[in-house]
């Protein structure tokens, strides 16, 4: 009886620990962090796209790697934007939460987009990869209209 | 405002003048509705007119837009007699798009880009007004603007036409493709070049960026090496047909519009001569600064 007494302690001891380590976890300013930085990767690898696109370097042998990564950095997007993380240094609109469906939707056509590019990429025709490429950049576009406060 | 009233009539004559200069012309040469589709999505009418946003019908109106003076609101352009515009005549549409001033006599607010469209040749106006008549007209009316006195008065409008539109001007190069371009079809200075606090655009700034009334900036297009563009031809054209900035970053605002509905539609030779056109303007140091309220 005893002991199991003991191993109940433990058990709830060990739920508090965990749950205080949760709660720990997810600051906001944190979670906005996060976002940032995984917006600003897609950034980088769409760059490097479009710099091979534009014929400015012909390093092809990394269009493949560079599309695939927008693709997967793009599927965690949605996580990055949970409630309460509206407020602080961040240029996330409201709207983003008072019309969740809409920006999930607008997010869903963006993993499109760059799932089509991937596509081209391993294709390898770069008017192919151009054209998915721009049509990508318009769905990036679309969603921060919506949802991005524009900088300065 | 006494000195408003006389000045009116020299107004009004002046533009019954050019409006029969525009009739002589109009009997020559009947509007393109193929050409005008194309003139209206480098226009970027859409941009304005069509409230994407909230899945608005094709013309029939536009989104809110903000200034200094109020927020303006686009209205129905479709031929519907009633809610649009079914009932102008070519001429009407041609005095409404370079004249600034409605078939029953009314001044536009410069809201509407007439400054920039009245350098725009009357075929151009034509083939628009052409290609319009095509359009699925809309029975619906958009709402109106929602102005602060005094700028809810239109009278007002035409003591500031005296001052500030000049129907001769010719200051602003309309003579190559990529000049008139910007500064006519795609009436670029309307965002990028600052204003005064009457509303009126300061050429001698043109192109230099502006703060616009939403609070997003319109950045420097002047290839100013320490407050212009910085980009080259390849990135600004490429930027123009896709809207990603050579940092992968792609343009939210008004711009992911001017993208997407105009300037994404140019023409690969448009498109040359409107990049051509920018990167050589003359660099002008002008830094778009913060709102007082940052």
């Amino acid at each position: 009886m005893q002991h199991f007494v003991r191993i109940a302690l433990a058990a709830i001891l060990a739920a508090a620990v965990v749950g205080g380590a949760a709660s720990a976890a997810n600051a906001p300013e944190h979670v906005i962090k996060y976002r940032q930085n995984l917006m600003k990767a897609v950034g980088g690898h769409i760059s490097n796209v479009a710099l091979l696109v534009k014929g400015q370097v012909d390093f092809s042998a990394g269009l493949v790697t560079d599309s695939q990564a927008i693709v997967d950095l793009l599927k965690n997007a949605g996580i990055a934007f949970p409630e309460g993380t509206a407020e602080g240094k961040t240029k996330a609109k409201p709207e983003i939460w008072q019309d969740r469906a809409k920006f999930d939707a607008a997010l869903e056509d963006t993993i499109g987009k760059a799932e089509a590019l991937a596509v081209a990429a391993g294709g390898g025709d770069m008017a192919a990869v151009g054209a998915a490429l721009g049509a990508l950049g318009k769905s990036c576009g679309a969603c921060h209209k919506s949802f991005r406060i524009k900088d300065e | 405002m006494p000195q408003v009233i006389p000045n009116q009539g020299r107004v009004v004559g002046r533009i019954t003048l050019a409006a029969a200069t525009v009739l002589a012309a109009a009997a020559a040469h009947a509007g393109d509705p193929e050409r005008g589709a194309y003139l209206a999505a480098v226009a970027g009418c859409a941009s304005c007119h069509t409230d994407f946003e909230h899945g608005g019908r094709h013309y029939a109106g536009g989104p809110p837009l903000l200034s200094d003076f109020g927020t303006f609101r686009a209205p129905n352009i479709t031929f519907d007699p009633d809610h649009g515009i079914g009932k102008w005549s070519e001429d009407d549409f041609v005095q409404a798009l370079k004249q600034g001033v409605s078939p029953a006599g009314q001044p536009y607010y410069p809201a509407f880009p007439y400054l920039s469209y009245a350098l725009m040749t009357d075929q151009d106006a034509r083939d628009l007004y052409a290609y319009f008549r095509t359009v699925e007209p809309v029975r619906e009316s958009s709402p109106g603007h929602d102005l602060a006195f005094p700028f809810s008065v239109r009278t007002g409008l035409w003591a500031w036409r005296l001052l500030y539109f000049d129907p001769a001007d010719d200051s602003l190069d309309t003579a190559t493709r990529g000049g008139y371009l910007a500064n006519a079809l795609a009436h670029c200075g309307e965002c990028h070049t600052p204003r005064n606090r009457f509303g009126a655009l300061r050429r001698t700034k043109a192109m230099a960026g502006a703060r616009l009334g939403d609070g997003d900036v319109a950045g420097n297009l002047t290839p100013d090496p320490e407050t212009g563009l910085d980009w080259d031809a390849v990135d600004l054209r490429f930027f123009l047909q896709t809207g990603l900035t050579p940092d992968g970053d792609a343009a939210g605002g008004a711009m992911a519009l001017v993208v997407e509905h105009s300037t994404g539609k140019m023409t690969p030779e448009d498109l040359d001569a409107l990049v051509a056109w920018l990167q050589d303007l003359p660099p002008v140091r002008n830094t778009v600064k913060k709102p007082p309220s940052d």
